[in-house]
């Protein structure tokens, strides 16, 4: 452990000297300036957009417009100076590309419509965005009810006690390595959203599975999530690889029990013959 | 063998031995204290536990199961010469069968304790025979080992019978308790047709027996390391090469056996120049056997330099186990190959020497066996101070090994005190002896 810490300090610090070395001169192609996103911005984009931003942005550029850091800090993305200096374009190569020294390029961590989901989300802090991410984020509240005739999961939505329609919900089913999506249903007007759990998907010893119900545009509707244990998965049967006749197991094979006592008792037979014969030595003694 | 002995003459001169008791006691001393010796090492360990010895979680297989491997080895000879031979009707192994079967017996029952010494919680040695799986080869091995000291022991009583009665008749003088023992184990013997009908046969079906038994012994202890993947181990002549092996080292711990008995029993008209060279042909044979599957063992997987096995091979053909491997393999097994091809080689006082070297170097073959493979451990070694990756064993391990070499030839010393060193009546009808003849022998 205290090598690996070593180690990290070491490259970091190398790090450091070299950003700090060539902070380099941006060296924008000219046609990349004037690029257009495919399309318009959108809410559910810039959503994305910012979770995308406090996932791998924010480590060095912070919160857009809460930060005073000087430079050579990194720029504050949402500052006015900053976003009346760039162009889309710009910002989208300076993302994608990086300039090679400080700023490292996320082309092949982050797709070209992720990072254009960053610039929409920066976009918003423009003078005159017509986009207000505060206004229409909410916080719904969500209730699973479960259904046993049909196997049917059904989600309510509600906005503070009102019924929320129009809301995506994401319906899965935890598996051993990450969740199995049941399906996506929208909220009609009473804020439901149903599926039907399937009758052929293996749960474990007992057919028990656990389902996972969140709202799939959590970005917008928030991160509430409900997990419900529900009987209705086939049971599994698994053999335990220790409880058969096996090398491996607890219980011999019947032909390694054969053998073995087949050779031992066969040779102790032989071993007890003699012991009676040297008693009967005295027997036949005249 | 030249001209014919009597029956009084034989009785005499087998009897003698077993009544003078000069510089008997001294040795018994000498091996007591030995193993008094090494009974301290094992109150040692068995108080500081195994952490006491140089045996680590890596090396755990030390010179106690190479002692193991080396003490069945030479437990086997018993079976090949009064078994085989003695089937084969080879008539040079009368005097000396009984000393085979000796060895056999007390190296046989300490090869036993040797797994006890090797515990370091002995008392758990209960929990192989209430939670023992028949898969694994340590079972195997348990069962193979207490079948093979029983039958080497009946073996070993069996042809005593007929002399029992030599033995009370000539040995009046001796304590009760002896003469008890001698009157008990004649299992009332008065020399019958009947009687000696019935010894021949159970001799004849332990004779067969034993053959597959023994072989079984030391395949089994083999199959210890050759059921394991492991690098040197994993190999598929292992039993045969064990086999041949314990012929090499049992053959030449009975030709030491030969020399002292000969010598200190004075019965150099019994075991003659003609034994030792019969012997020695017969060690030969075996050593050449041996040398083959030597070659086999380390040449094949020499030649190919396997991954893993590389660093193995490397290891004892040029690393730091070098100069023990080629010791043992120059010293134990091809010089006294090649000596013993000269007729001067198998008189007494030279075959005896180089048995000695055999039987040091078939000690230290099966250690080159056992421990330069845990060196290197199967799984990643991670932050392991780096003298756990080496081994040699400390004075706890060899004062124990000690006490076992000195028990069993304690064994061998008492039993050979107790009882005639050859079986007399079997001497007697090589010398044309008949049955009516031994029955009416008087003092």
């Amino acid at each position: 452990m205290l090598n690996k810490n070593i180690t990290f300090a070491v490259i970091f610090g190398l790090m450091l000297l070299f950003s700090i070395d060539v902070d380099a001169q941006w060296n924008i192609p000219a046609g990349e300036k004037d690029k257009k996103a495919p399309t318009e911005a959108t809410v559910d984009m810039a959503l994305k957009g910012k979770t995308l931003y406090m996932k791998n942005c924010k480590a060095c550029h912070q919160v857009p417009k809460t930060t005073n850091l000087k430079p050579p800090a990194p720029t504050d993305l949402g500052s006015e100076e900053y976003l009346t200096s760039r162009t889309e374009g710009e910002t989208f190569f300076q993302t994608f590309k990086g300039n090679g020294g400080s700023m490292g390029g996320f082309e092949g961590r982050l797709s070209e419509d992720e990072v254009w989901d960053i610039v929409h989300y920066l976009g918003t802090f423009r003078a005159g965005s017509t986009i207000d991410l505060a206004s229409v984020q909410q916080d719904l509240d969500l209730k699973v009810n479960l259904k046993e005739d049909g196997h049917k999961i059904v989600a309510v939505a509600t906005n503070a006690g009102v019924p929320a329609g129009d809301v995506k919900v994401l319906f899965s089913v935890k598996r051993y390595f990450g969740n199995l999506t049941l399906g996506v249903a929208k909220t009609n007007a009473n804020g439901y959203a149903a599926v039907s759990f399937p009758n052929d998907l293996p749960g474990d010893k007992s057919g028990n599975a656990e389902i996972i119900v969140k709202f799939a545009n959590q970005d917008r509707f928030g991160k509430k999530e409900v997990t419900k244990t529900v009987n209705w998965a086939t049971v599994l049967h698994v053999e335990n690889m220790t409880e058969q006749r096996a090398m491996w197991g607890t219980d011999t094979p019947l032909w390694l029990l054969f053998i073995y006592f087949g050779i031992t008792i066969g040779v102790w037979l032989g071993i007890i013959y003699v012991v009676f014969q040297i008693l009967k030595i005295r027997k036949v003694a005249n | 063998m030249s001209e014919k002995k009597s029956l009084n003459k034989i009785v005499t001169d087998l009897t003698k031995p077993i009544k003078n008791h000069r510089w008997f006691m001294l040795w018994i001393l000498f091996l007591l204290s030995v193993m008094g010796f090494g009974l301290f090492g094992w109150i040692t360990q068995l108080t500081e536990g195994l952490g006491s010895t140089a045996l680590t979680d890596y090396i755990s297989w030390g010179l106690y199961i190479s002692g193991f491997i080396f003490f069945v080895a030479t437990a086997l000879i018993g079976m090949l010469i009064s078994s085989v031979l003695g089937l084969l009707g080879i008539k040079w192994i009368t005097p000396i069968a009984r000393i085979a079967e000796l060895i056999a017996v007390g190296f046989a029952m300490w090869a036993g304790l040797i797994i006890v010494f090797d515990m370091g919680r002995p008392e758990r040695l209960l929990n192989v025979f209430i939670h023992g799986r028949l898969q694994s080869p340590i079972t195997w091995d348990v069962t193979v080992v207490m079948t093979y000291v029983t039958i080497s022991i009946l073996l070993y009583l069996l042809p005593l019978i007929p002399d029992m009665p030599f033995l009370k008749k000539t040995m009046t003088d001796a304590p009760k308790w002896k003469q008890k023992i001698y009157s008990i184990l004649s299992f009332g013997w008065v020399g019958s047709p009947e009687q000696y009908k019935i010894i021949k046969r159970s001799i004849k079906v332990l004779a067969v027996l034993i053959i597959p038994v023994a072989l079984a012994i030391h395949t089994v202890t083999s199959w210890l390391f050759a059921m394991t993947p492991r690098i040197g181990w994993d190999s598929t002549i292992f039993g045969p090469y064990y086999v041949t092996g314990a012929f090499v080292a049992g053959g030449a711990a009975v030709m030491i056996a030969m020399y002292v008995f000969s010598r200190t029993y004075n019965l150099k008209e019994y075991i003659t120049d003609f034994h030792f060279d019969k012997m020695g042909k017969l060690l030969v044979l075996l050593m050449l056997v041996y040398l083959y599957f030597n070659i086999n063992e380390y040449i094949v997987p020499g030649y190919k330099m396997k991954q893993g096995d590389d660093i193995h091979i490397l290891n004892l053909f040029v690393g730091h186990n070098a100069k023990l491997f080629w010791s043992v393999q120059i010293c134990g097994m091809i010089l006294p190959l090649i000596l013993f091809l000269f007729k001067r080689m198998r008189k007494p006082l030279p075959a005896m020497i180089i048995s000695i070297a055999i039987v040091i170097g078939a000690f230290f073959k099966r250690y080159i066996i056992t421990v330069p493979t845990l060196e290197h451990p199967a799984f990643p070694a991670d932050n392991v101070p780096a003298e756990y990756l080496i081994y040699w064993p400390n004075w706890v391990e060899w004062s124990i090994t000690m006490m076992a070499i000195a028990g069993a030839i304690l064994i061998v010393t008492i039993l050979a005190k107790l009882f005639p060193i050859m079986p007399i009546w079997e001497v007697a009808h090589e010398e044309g002896i008949t049955n009516e003849e031994m029955n009416e022998f008087e003092v």
